[in-house]
């Protein structure tokens, strides 16, 4: 009852000096606004990342051949013969792991009918699926007879569907794989853009033994996925996969490993980590510009303040109390701000979703930022608002009353 | 109604002190329409000043309406000029940018009224003869429908006391006459008592009692009608 006609008043007051008060509003429009594309950027790819790593597949550990350094000399990794299909049935049995898959990569033509597509190629075993968390929507995986019998088995993914298939069923159909028949026994999963922005659904995966030999005339693989037993079992599991291949490869002891081992969880875990702290700079930058926001408030009261003695001092002629004064110039500014605040996250929702229109950068507002940046416009101007109306409400009636 | 016992007011400027009012002694009943006269610098406006609650003596005391005004608090004060007393200033002061309408609802808001704002605005506005101007900003009126704007506000919590300070000061003799009118009317019909500040013996001519001020001090006293 006390306080609507105070802020009756304040609005008021606010629409008699438009132009400042817009002007005054901006500030906190433009803080507002940053705070929230700031945060929506921020958030965004930390949203990007996390949605990688789960299509990625959980505890992952990635070998491939060659080290950093080879006999004082740096090599390059990945293009070296030493990592074999064998070593990956052996990692299987270590304690720690959960899974193994061998993989070996290339790129082909793919025919079907009078299609053809240009894809990548990919032999593994079965564990993939569990590594890789990737299982078939039709048909089934790669089994342990297909890599046994070197059968001409092949699973496709989703993009590939489209490209060869369109709306036909592939299950069971015959495709050219650079000239080698294969017949579709599963199609995978939509698994969508991995973390470097690779279509992970434009792929073929034959059983390892078939593109070792058939497609591709390999002995080694290109790398070995590993999925270990448990988060908190990832740091034994690297040991074990150490220390496993270099007794396999009898590497001796002080000699380098002609392997390197990369925690992938980690790394991504790493990386995501990363993202939240440049969130929260970036939120912390922007929220610099609200507070000098918040001062040209306080500033603009203040002239306020001092450009309206004579109305303060009509106010308290006809009966405002202090805290009438008081109220009205603090709800003015706390209208200012939260005004400000609204126009501010309207214009920051507008802009992110024009960044991620316009730019690959994706984005994404979160309730959190909006409900922050109005809560902290309403404390600025509660903060910045309080000392002038202060000065307001100590004023003597009679010499703001005479004040010209 | 308005009673002062030994007021005595002083301002200290840097080392000397200015006594303003200097013993004043005076009552002005219920209902009594007091012209106050004097000199620039004679007191009269520290007088109004305290007689409006708007400040306080620095000795003696001031009792309104039987209550002794010195001892109250800013708030307190407050609450009387809200209830009590109206204004009418030399100057208008109305709100900038604000309607006639607006200016004369403000002392409601104070008073912690909501209802029927709007329609005693408006009957105020037609009491002082302001009909159909209530839409008007106070930029837009003459000085004397200003003045009228002012009276309707001063009038719209019911006032017992009428203060008015020169309110004819800015005004052409014409316009005067019929704002002076409007108090004499107000005085006669609802027994609102007033006081009014004027140098102008004809203004003062509306009223039924003239105190003259000199130097701090009442120097004549006399009914007039």
């Amino acid at each position: 009852m006390f306080i609507l006609p105070t802020v009756k008043i304040a609005f008021r007051g606010l629409r008699v000096n438009k132009m400042r008060s817009g002007l005054t509003m901006l500030g906190i429009i433009i803080g507002v606004a940053a705070v929230i594309t700031m945060l929506a950027v921020g958030e965004g790819a930390r949203e990007y990342l996390a949605k990688s790593i789960a299509s990625l597949g959980s505890n992952l550990i990635l070998v491939i051949p060659g080290s950093t350094t080879s006999g004082g000399a740096r090599m390059g990794t990945g293009n070296t013969n030493t990592l074999v299909a064998s070593d990956a049935q052996a990692l299987e049995g270590e304690s720690a792991i959960d899974a193994a898959a061998p993989i070996v990569r290339g790129v082909g033509q793919v025919v079907f009918q009078d299609r053809n597509w240009n894809t990548a190629i990919m032999g593994t075993t079965g564990s993939y699926e569990i590594i890789r968390d990737w299982p078939v929507s039709e048909g089934r995986f790669i089994n342990r007879q297909d890599i046994d019998g070197m059968t001409k088995d092949c699973l496709i993914g989703t993009t590939v569907v489209q490209e060869l298939f369109g709306d036909e069923d592939p299950l069971g159909r015959i495709i050219r794989i650079n000239q080698v028949p294969f017949t579709v026994v599963g199609v995978l999963q939509k698994k969508g853009q991995s973390l470097m922005g690779q279509d992970q659904d434009d792929i073929i995966i034959t059983p390892l033994s078939t593109a070792m030999s058939r497609l591709f005339g390999k002995t080694s693989v290109n790398a070995i996925m590993v999925k270990g037993k448990s988060d908190s079992l990832m740091n034994h599991a690297v040991e074990q996969v150490k220390t496993l291949l270099r007794q396999r490869h009898r590497i001796p002891e002080g000699g380098d490993d002609d392997f390197s081992v990369m925690n992938l969880s980690e790394m991504l875990a790493a990386a995501e980590t990363q993202t939240k702290i440049m969130t929260m700079l970036l939120g912390a930058v922007a929220s610099v510009s609200l507070l000098v926001g918040g001062i040209g408030i306080m500033n603009i009261m203040l002239v306020s303040v001092t450009e309206r003695t004579r109305e303060i001092g009509i106010r308290m002629a006809v009966g405002a109390r202090e805290r009438d004064i008081l109220l009205q110039f603090l709800v003015e500014a706390v209208v200012l701000s939260l005004t400000g605040g609204v126009i501010g996250i309207l214009l920051g929702v507008g802009f992110s979703t024009a960044i991620s229109e316009l730019s690959r950068f994706q984005t994404s507002v979160s309730l959190f930022s909006v409900v922050l940046s109005f809560a902290f416009s309403a404390a600025v101007g509660i903060f910045f608002g309080f000392y002038p109306a202060r000065k307001a409400a100590g004023m003597d009636p009679i010499s703001a009353l005479r004040y010209e | 109604m308005i009673e002062a016992r030994d007021l005595v007011k002083e301002y200290v400027i840097g080392d000397t002190v200015l006594r303003a009012l200097d013993g004043v002694n005076v009552h002005i009943g219920r209902g009594e329409f007091a012209a106050i006269m004097g000199p620039s610098g004679s007191g009269k406006s520290t007088f109004m000043n305290i007689a409006g609650c708007l400040d306080r003596p620095t000795s003696g005391s001031y009792i309104l309406d039987g209550t002794p005004v010195e001892t109250l608090s800013r708030d307190a004060l407050a609450g009387i000029r809200n209830r009590m007393l109206g204004f009418v200033f030399q100057g208008f002061n109305l709100l900038p940018r604000t309607t006639a309408l607006e200016n004369v609802e403000l002392p409601m808001y104070y008073s912690g009224q909501e209802e029927d704002m709007e329609e005693k605005a408006y009957a105020a506005l037609k009491s002082v003869g302001l009909a159909g101007r209530e839409r008007h900003f106070s930029s837009q009126l003459s000085g004397g429908q200003q003045q009228r704007v002012a009276i309707a506000r001063a009038l719209i919590n019911d006032p017992s006391v009428i203060l008015a300070d020169e309110p004819t000061g800015n005004l052409d003799s014409r316009t005067s006459v019929e704002i002076m009118d409007i108090f004499t009317k107000l005085n006669a019909e609802k027994g609102i008592t007033i006081v009014l500040v004027t140098h102008e013996p004809d203004i003062a001519g509306f009223a039924m009692r003239q105190i003259h001020f000199r130097d701090g001090k009442i120097v004549s006293d006399e009914r007039t009608k």
